[in-house]
């Protein structure tokens, strides 16, 4: 569902704006911390998400959803913004419909946020980065 | 941004988009900003067979995408992002994003309407559990079940069409026994077999399983009064829409149901303020004639711009 009208807030900052939508962005910065958004699947979920750490936000997502694609950037901009903080990375519902099943969504664009392998905020819909950021600012240190 | 701009677009549908073109080709150097439902209502769409041009139809989010490279293409200037706060009491005008502030001399209004609800307690607390307003983003979690649309429009039967590509069953509740849709739309409904049509009834309670999903819904007709209870895990619901018009409440002259009102053209009661699309338009509510309002509110907001009062052009 995508028609959720919030009708205040949220703005990409001018540094995501050359992101391309749906582009996975991983890379690794020698430290051995992942930055940028990762590709969850039904087979890397149980070590990637749920032994995580750190807190994750998975983006459950697919081609042929175009309000996925308007969250593109803003996931991609958290992710930058909370590297090291909390994880962000998309799962394609399509190729990976274990997850999808376990986890009840019957809607993208959802986001999901994982803590010790529980999850613990779940958003459906739009929603405008600073509403995003409000909800994981309650999970990070 | 302490640059006084001429014009800002807010809202990025067919409105927004072709006066954002408009505009550009008038050497006004528009600022678009594209709001959190980017691409408007046609993003949500499949195939748009009646944007004329396109003899075979066109996928909404590809028509979408064309219209905003095009107005990119004269030098329209998008921003990412949604406007927060408008203040069009004083001039210039103020428009603010989180991230920015903006001076304008002149505002175009585009930020159409969005899905309305039932109002039912359960509807928000399932939504992305069974309940949608977005039948292209969620009926692929429908596979092989039975399913309900809500609503008589065009949308409506055009949800509950696409639906029947993954549900077994479709029941379409209407509250009024006749369909206010088109009637090249109602023909292609009542021909397809996998639907079954409630009219003259109307959900009044959407029931989950106790796990937090959609199990089935209950209809109560008009007439009767009788209940049924439906067993259903999935309620798309398409009744209409309501105006995005928080921002400007207090501020512009809007109707008895939100809308802005417009007159001569585009002018609403702010001299410098323009509204082009559903944001104005409870009646036509079509692509080509939001496009056709927002080509007219780039031309009225020109035309204002150049006429403008000496005493309001001070900064």
């Amino acid at each position: 569902m995508a028609t959720e009208n919030a009708g205040t807030v949220g703005v990409q900052t001018p540094a995501q704006s050359g992101v391309q939508n749906g582009v996975q962005s991983v890379s690794n910065q020698g430290n051995g911390r992942t930055v940028g958004v990762q590709t969850f699947t039904d087979g890397n979920f149980e070590t990637s998400v749920l032994k995580s750490d750190t807190p994750v936000l998975v983006d459950f997502w697919a081609e042929w959803c175009g309000p996925c694609k308007r969250l593109g950037p803003t996931v991609e901009a958290l992710a930058a913004e909370y590297t090291g903080k909390v994880t962000v990375g998309k799962l394609n519902v399509d190729d990976n419909p274990t997850v999808s099943f376990k986890y009840q969504v019957k809607g993208i664009p959802t986001l999901l946020l994982f803590k010790g392998g529980e999850v613990v905020e779940s958003i459906v819909g739009l929603a405008p980065k600073e509403d995003l950021k409000k909800v994981l600012d309650k999970h990070v240190a | 941004m302490a640059d006084l701009q001429n014009v800002i677009i807010i809202g990025s549908g067919p409105a927004g988009l072709t006066a954002a073109l408009y505009s550009a080709r008038a050497n006004l150097r528009p600022l678009l900003i594209e709001g959190l439902e980017a691409g408007g209502q046609l993003m949500l769409t499949t195939m748009v067979e009646n944007w004329p041009g396109y003899r075979d139809g066109i996928m909404g989010p590809d028509l979408m995408a064309e219209m905003r490279a095009q107005a990119e293409r004269f030098g329209a200037q998008m921003i990412h992002g949604n406007v927060a706060k408008v203040d069009v009491c004083s001039t210039p005008f103020l428009v603010e994003t989180t991230d920015a502030h903006y001076r304008t001399k002149a505002v175009i209004i585009a930020t159409g309407a969005s899905a309305k609800l039932l109002g039912l307690p359960a509807e928000r607390q399932l939504m992305g559990h069974g309940v949608s307003t977005c039948a292209t983003c969620d009926g692929y979690f429908f596979r092989g079940h039975d399913i309900a649309v809500v609503g008589g429009g065009d949308s409506a039967m055009e949800e509950a069409l696409f639906l029947t590509k993954f549900a077994s069953k479709v029941t379409l509740v209407h509250r009024r026994d006749t369909l206010r849709a088109s009637k090249i739309m109602q023909e292609k409904a009542r021909a397809n077999p996998k639907i079954v049509w409630m009219l003259d009834s109307q959900v009044t309670e959407i029931r989950d399983s106790g796990k937090g999903e959609v199990r089935s819904m209950l209809v109560r007709h008009n007439k009767t009064g009788a209940l049924t209870e439906v067993a259903v895990s999935g309620v798309f619901v398409a009744i209409g829409h309501t105006p995005n018009t928080s921002l400007f409440r207090g501020q512009l002259e809007l109707d008895a149901n939100g809308y802005v009102v417009t007159h001569d053209g585009t002018t609403t009661s702010v001299p410098g303020v323009f509204a082009g699309g559903d944001v104005q338009d409870h009646v036509y509510r079509q692509a080509v004639t939001a496009a056709g309002s927002g080509c007219m509110a780039a031309l009225d907001a020109e035309h204002y711009l150049e006429h403008i009062p000496e005493h309001l052009q001070a900064v």
